[in-house]
């Protein structure tokens, strides 16, 4: 019973960076932009958030100061691809490697310090029900706001003006265009929501998971945001579900033993295959494998008007000559 | 029921991009409530024109007036503004989208009771609501009211084409144009879509609406316009009331070269088949069907011109006989030899030729030196076999250069570092036909090879397709140009829409009923006849 | 007053832009730079001096350039074929790995004398990661999946692996994520035929740099592989009716790719660690897309992009020790030299004018189409 909701409790507190980070990657490629920067954006929002908070004693404060920088360097990735037409590829590996670095250079000084951050708070009674109690009514503030941010989100793509427009721009930016949508603001704004998630997301781990700060202690968090897109097939229901999904291989991996014992159906070679393949490290490979598979199978299905990328996501526009 | 109260005024309009001059000195003036024909071959100028007017492009000198005023816009949104809307020939409309999504994709409606808000609250609340009520209303009453059936909530990839179209009408009527302009908006429909599109337009122009309507097609001219327009070569050549003017007078206009060069055509006697393709059915890139069941033969030493207006089928046959392009249908053999569904490789080495329309995205790499792209069909033939089975560049080199000598290319500075995109469009010709003249082809087929080619070329590159013919290549010809036609061809083929309608000699026809056939697809008196009954 | 930005794409580049641009990203990421080590109190000047200079002025710190730019070089060729085919391979990290993991295997589970078992490793090495890399050229061709997401998901499940590999079947003995020391006979060796010992860090693995720049450009420049390469890579439409298979090219190039990519791997591994663990890459395979995009004119320009990184990593290792600044600064540099190169691009393809009067629409040369 408290193994499982151990494993709970720290399956919603691992999804909320994810989530957060990847509901921010989806509104960005929906608008046509691919942001590989998340990592570095996470990191930064990590470390600024916890600077700041260890300065003004304020986790709110840290909190957006986290988010701004997060926005900061989508601001970067922004210039670069909307205005200069840069490879949105590239652009976006080399934040994530100036988001590492500045925050491992950056970040010395407040290595081992120590804050008091976001407490959890327990809803009364439903705190108490077994197994999810704990998860989901004692948690901090962040994770009932990224809970809270998926419903926003999801009505901001799928009800709103603004929704149908992003879209419209992330699948063909030249009709958007003839329809009198700016293709440019869009995209600028798209892609800060995103830096401002992941900024939120890396804010929320050193704010309210760990409460303390270390370089690179997203270990790889934002990149598995930029699969869990893919994977969820830039659907905002579908995220959450695979963020919870890969949140609880991670939760899995840290608590299990991750061995059955005994032979299954009497054959020693199904058991040691079983015993492989829910292993905690051979589990961590899962989002990756599972994102190149469902890739391939929706390029193979062939009908890529109901899944599929935005079309025009790594193209830059602007307004050609035939 | 002439109006003579103007509506749009262009002056004066020019277009360069970089030295290419699209439009030049274009004036046009468009009277309310008329649909104005806009006539003119593909590459006219037509398309460049309604672009200007559009807010696409900004012309490069010239003046606009539009209902009374100057006006300069800078973006599609500016003319929408104004009361402009236009459909374009590729439809700008998001397949994933549904109907009601595309219509109403940038007017931001808000939902019932916020909608009445102004001011900065408003445009929030616009962005951040969706009204789909009152649009799904106004959508369905115009589509009542103009006889535009479809269903607002259809996803528009699941639509045909004729719907599509009427989806792009409704996104213009939507946004209360005063004018509508049509880019050649039966190119893609059935005769029936069409008699429909035309009965929209008619409706249109009775609710008051003005109508530009692009086409190349001369019997939808007849049929519609009040007046017409003939660009021709980026000029406007004139406009017309088109009751006043015959169909061989448009075609004339439109089509109309002077006589530039005369070959000398010695007599060779056709010899065993080396191109049989029958049943040729094929799609084009947007899944149009735009080949239906055609066939060709192509003898030793006979060059067969294929006469037609760009956009009939000619791009999908010729790809089609390199096997480039999917069949659908048909088989092809090449010297006796099934290719059918072979890869161009395999054409390649039976001896086919090949000098595709677009001679920068389909002939060369831009990028690339032209040594490479002289010999791109020649490096795995042993040609340049250097030492330890290497690739010897000097050799590669050498025969360059003897390409580029021997075929008279100007512009190469050095063959390993002047590239084929730094080339004049007849010179990059002049490479690839040598180029592919030099495989010493069984058959050739060459789709445009003098479009957009300067004078001199133009002789130069009949002159060489002469001389394969001599020396008992079997020539496929496509071609818009009808005198090159009538001056190299033995056999002319007119393709329209997707199937030869008309096989002749050059001695035993002309241009003008050549043109006829292009444009209608029928022979001139058939057409006349057809007039007639229309009229009746 | 109407206020535009009139953006022109150059027909050519002028030759004080071509030459000038990777100057002018170093430079301007070198001054960005600055602000984080005034920021901790230092010279950029001393810094900079100690960096470059000081790294080159001794035999240990020429011999520490040279390993390092080793996979850095390596691992870049894996980024620039496929490039010069038109397709990213942005999984070259993935590829070390396999390539490293194979050599370590064999290293430590094949008897051999130490020439054979060296040529093994890096054959095996190079071949398994180069299988691994044909994978995204594979998906690329026959299904048009994105090659760029794929060998990046790649990569993260090779690294992971390795992971589960650390702490399962290949895990040492004392409790370290890590393999067992390789025996001697499996380590590349310091002694070069003739000249002997140069530096006790310089293994013989560096001749590896002569070899590959040299195989590269007969390859590229000498072969029918490279020309169609170079053809497909160019214009894919006017190569496949040249009669060219893009499939085939795709899947070849994506495959020396890995295969070079895995010798990274099997150098690092076999000449610098001596056994295998997690982090022994730091970030080689990332960098190394710089390094192809820096070197993208050529194979020699792939090298001196590559010894200009080694020489930042090397000298960063010294400076962090010798100023007491975290060794991170030199990825910053590494990030801001690129980060500027792709907006020096932009300058190269567009003339930029700004009018005051006269209304003017931006143009652009159609972008390559990216499948997903």
């Amino acid at each position: 019973m408290s193994l499982l909701s151990g494993i709970a409790e720290s399956t919603v507190r691992l999804a909320t960076p994810l989530l957060l980070a990847a509901m921010g990657e989806v509104v960005a490629e929906r608008s046509g932009v691919l942001n590989l920067g998340v990592e570095g954006m996470m990191l930064s929002g990590a470390l600024v958030g916890f600077a700041a908070t260890a300065v003004t004693g304020s986790a709110v404060i840290g909190f957006f100061a986290g988010v701004i920088a997060g926005m900061s360097l989508a601001l970067v990735h922004a210039f670069l691809c909307v205005s200069l037409k840069a490879d949105q590829v590239i652009s976006g590996i080399m934040i994530t490697l100036l988001g590492t670095s500045l925050t491992t250079y950056f970040g010395q000084s407040w290595t081992g310090e120590n804050i008091d951050g976001f407490s959890t708070i327990a809803i009364p009674a439903l705190s108490e029900i077994p197994v999810i109690g704990k998860a989901l009514f004692a948690i901090t503030i962040l994770d009932y706001l990224a809970l809270l941010l998926v419903p926003v989100v999801w009505y901001l793509l799928f009800r709103t003006n603004i929704g149908a427009e992003i879209f419209a721009v992330g699948e063909d930016p030249e009709t958007a265009d003839t329809a009198g949508v700016s293709v440019f603001r869009i995209q600028y704004a798209c892609v800060l929501i995103g830096g401002a998630f992941a900024g939120a997301g890396g804010a929320q781990l050193s704010l309210a998971f760990t409460k303390f700060w270390t370089s690179e202690m997203t270990t790889g968090i934002g990149w598995i945001a930029v699969a869990l897109v893919i994977f969820a097939q830039w659907q905002i229901w579908r995220v959450v579900v695979g963020a919870y999904l890969f949140a609880a291989i991670d939760a899995l991996s840290i608590r299990s033993q991750g061995s059955v014992d005994g032979q299954l159906l009497g054959q020693e070679v199904l058991t040691d295959l079983v015993n492989f393949l829910i292993n905690p490290q051979v589990m961590e490979t899962y989002p990756y494998i599972a994102t190149i598979l469902v890739l391939w199978y929706v390029m193979r299905q062939g009908n890529l008007n109901e899944l599929g990328a935005p079309r025009a996501m790594l193209q830059s526009y602007s307004r050609e000559q035939d | 029921m002439i109006n003579t109260d103007t509506i749009l005024e262009l002056d004066g309009i020019t277009k360069r991009f970089d030295d290419v001059v699209a439009n030049e000195d274009i004036d046009l003036s468009v009277r309310r409530g008329e649909v104005h024909g806009l006539l003119g071959e593909n590459g006219a100028g037509k398309s460049t024109l309604m672009n200007i007017l559009y807010g696409l492009y900004s012309p490069t000198d010239g003046t606009i007036r539009f209902n009374d005023k100057e006006r300069s816009f800078s973006s599609p949104e500016d003319a929408i503004e104004a009361g402009i809307g236009m459909v374009h020939q590729h439809f700008m409309l998001i397949p994933r989208m549904t109907v009601l999504e595309n219509v109403v994709l940038g007017e931001r409606e808000s939902p019932e009771g916020v909608a009445s808000v102004n001011g900065i609250a408003g445009s929030v609340l616009g962005m951040f609501s969706r009204g789909r009520e009152t649009p799904r209303e106004r959508v369905e009453s115009l589509a009542e009211e103009y006889g535009l059936a479809v269903d607002p909530d259809a996803k528009v990839w699941e639509l045909d084409i004729g719907e599509r179209q009427r989806v792009e009408v409704l996104k213009a009527l939507y946004r209360d144009v005063d004018l509508l302009i049509l880019d050649e908006p039966t190119a893609v429909l059935t005769p029936k879509e069409s008699e429909q599109m035309f009965q929209t337009i008619r409706q249109l122009v009775d609710e008051g609406l003005t109508v530009i309507f692009i086409t190349h097609k001369l019997w939808e001219i007849e049929n519609m316009a009040d007046r017409v327009t003939v660009l021709r070569d980026g000029r406007k050549i004139d406009t017309v009331e088109t009751e006043s003017v015959t169909q061989g007078e448009l075609a004339e206009m439109m089509v109309g070269r002077e006589v530039l060069i005369r070959m000398d055509k010695e007599p060779v006697e056709p010899g065993d088949p080396v191109l049989e393709a029958t049943g040729i059915t094929a799609r084009d890139s947007r899944d149009v069907r735009t080949l239906s069941g055609v066939d060709v033969t192509v003898h030793e030493g006979e060059i067969v011109g294929v006469a037609g207006v760009s956009g009939n089928g000619q791009r999908e046959l010729a790809e089609c006989l390199f096997g480039f392009r999917d069949l659908e249908n048909g088989s092809i053999s090449v010297r006796g030899e099934d290719l059918t569904e072979s890869p161009p490789k395999r054409f390649i080495e039976a001896g086919v030729s090949f000098v595709p329309e677009d001679r920068y995205e389909h002939g060369c790499a831009p990028e690339l030196s032209v040594m490479h792209n002289s010999s791109v069909k020649d490096y795995r033939n042993g040609k340049f076999e250097g030492t330890a089975g290497l690739l010897d560049y000097e050799k590669m080199e050498t025969y360059s250069e003897g390409l580029v000598e021997e075929f008279d290319i100007r512009g190469v500075s050095s063959v390993t570092e002047t590239e084929a995109g730094e080339l004049s469009g007849g010179n990059l010709q002049k490479l690839i036909l040598g180029r592919e003249m030099n495989q010493e082809p069984n058959l050739l087929i060459a789709n445009q090879p003098t479009r957009g080619v300067d004078v001199g070329a133009i002789e130069n590159i009949r002159k060489l397709m002469l001389e394969q013919r001599q020396n008992g290549t079997g020539v496929l010809l496509l071609s818009e140009d009808l005198d090159e036609l009538l001056d190299v061809s033995d056999r002319i083929l007119v393709i329209y829409e997707g199937e030869f309608v008309h096989e002749t000699r050059p001695e035993e026809t002309d241009k003008w009923e050549l043109g006829m056939y292009m444009s209608t697809g029928e022979s001139p008196a058939e057409e006349n006849a057809q007039v007639i009954e229309e009229i009746q | 007053m109407n206020v535009s930005v009139d953006l022109t794409s150059r027909e050519s580049i002028p030759s004080w832009l071509a030459y000038g641009a990777p100057i002018f990203t170093i430079v301007a990421a070198l001054v960005v730079t600055s602000i984080p080590l005034l920021w901790e109190d230092l010279s950029p000047l001393d810094v900079y001096t100690e960096l470059f200079v000081g790294t080159l002025s001794d035999v240990a710190g020429i011999s520490d350039v040279l390993r390092i730019a080793l996979p850095l070089f390596l691992a870049g060729l894996a980024v620039y074929i496929p490039l010069k085919a038109g397709i990213w391979n942005i999984g070259a990290e993935g590829q070390i790995f396999v390539g490293a993991t194979v050599c370590a295997y064999i290293g430590l589970n094949v008897q051999l004398p130490s020439y054979a078992l060296i040529l093994l490793m890096m054959v095996a090495g190079g071949f398994v990661a180069g299988l691994y890399g044909a994978i995204p050229g594979y998906l690329r061709a026959k299904h048009d999946v994105n090659e760029i997401i794929s060998s990046l998901m790649l990569t993260f499940a090779a690294t992971t692996f390795l992971g589960y590999l650390l702490r399962g079947p290949m895990q040492g003995s004392g409790g370290q994520t890590a393999t067992e020391s390789l025996p001697d006979r499996a380590e590349l060796p310091t002694q070069f035929p003739l000249v002997g010992e140069i530096h006790p860090r310089l293994h013989v693995g560096v001749v590896l740099l002569g070899i590959a720049v040299a195989v590269t450009y007969i390859l590229m420049t000498k072969t029918r592989l490279g020309y169609e390469i170079t053809f497909i890579g160019a214009n894919p439409e006017a190569a496949i009716q040249a009669g060219i298979s893009k499939y085939r090219i795709y899947i070849i190039s994506f495959f020396f790719g890995g295969f070079l990519a895995g010798l990274a791997g099997v150098a690092e591994i076999s000449g610098v660690y001596g056994r295998l663990f997690e982090d022994f890459s730091p970030g080689y395979g990332f960098t190394a897309i710089a390094v192809a995009l820096l070197g993208r004119n050529g194979p020699f320009r792939v090298l001196l992009a590559a010894l200009f990184f080694g020489l930042l990593r090397a000298g960063g290792t010294t400076v962090s020790v010798s100023f007491q600044v975290p060794s991170a600064l030199v990825d910053i540099i590494v990030a801001l030299v690129i980060l500027f190169l792709l907006a020096a691009e932009f300058l190269k393809q567009y003339r930029i004018s700004v009018d005051l009067e006269r209304e003017s629409e931006p143009e652009t040369s159609p972008g390559t189409e990216e499948p997903v």
